[in-house]
């Protein structure tokens, strides 16, 4: 994993929107109306600390999922292909560093109840005014909740397929 | 499928298991969101109106303009 990913380079303080806007985009490329665990963790793994982390990279994460797919259509008796290009979405690249409100609702999806409970309750003690516990403090939490979840979470379903063991991460980010 | 082999066993399991169906039912709705922007592309490089593409879909022209508006 190279440094200079496009979140970590630009971002200084790190924001749960930035999080947010990065799964949004995750999850329009792959065509889904609502922004779920399993994008959230996409969104993590454009951050090289993290996805160091994990041992993942987010283009392998992505093709996990289409394989994940692929499995479930062929276990339905379907036998679809997904040699579709992704949906159009804007670049990692391209995303604000520091997302203003308007950035954050221009074309925004709904997200998972799950989704929304992890990313909410990373931003605690977060706020304005207050101590800032540091620039990894939410990416890191929104990690740590991602673990927590069991299948038949998409996020969960992701881990397991990539082969990732979450009690073995959890130690590995505890020393990040 | 054959069951003795750790796939067949593994495709059995799935066949049986909600969580992989439900997955394919949302992996249904990704394909179909592939389909059609990949068809509205198509249908605009052939010179389709957005009236055409709307009407083909059963939607407005508006909302298929503002879906897929930036394709083309």
């Amino acid at each position: 994993m190279t440094a200079g990913s496009p979140l970590t380079a630009r971002t200084s303080a790190y924001h749960p929107w930035t999080t947010y806007i990065a799964a949004r985009e995750e999850a329009r490329r792959r065509g889904d109306r609502k922004v779920g665990t399993e994008h959230l963790l996409l969104a993590l793994l454009a951050e090289p600390d993290l996805s160091g982390v994990l041992d993942v990279t987010i283009e392998e994460a992505r093709a996990a999922l289409d394989a994940l797919d692929l499995q479930a259509f062929a276990a339905i008796g379907l036998d679809a292909r997904l040699d579709l290009p992704p949906l159009p979405s804007t670049p990692l690249a391209e995303l604000p560093r520091k997302p203003t409100f308007r950035a954050v609702l221009k074309g925004r999806l709904p997200m998972t109840p799950t989704a929304k409970k992890a990313l909410e309750a990373s931003a605690k003690g977060t706020r304005r005014g207050r101590a800032q516990p540091g620039p990894r403090y939410v990416a890191k939490n929104v990690l740590a909740a991602l673990l927590e979840l069991e299948r038949p979470d998409p996020a969960a379903e992701l881990l397991a397929g990539l082969g990732v063991e979450p009690a073995a991460i959890r130690e590995r980010l505890a020393r990040v | 499928m054959d069951e003795a082999t750790p796939g067949g066993l593994r495709a059995a399991l799935a066949e049986n298991d909600p969580a992989v169906g439900f997955r394919a039912v949302l992996g249904l709705r990704r394909l179909a969101e592939r389909v059609e922007s990949r068809q509205v592309a198509l249908a605009r490089e052939q010179g389709w109106s957005w009236q055409q593409i709307g009407d083909a879909l059963g939607v407005t022209r508006q909302s298929v303009h503002t879906k897929h508006g930036k394709l083309s």
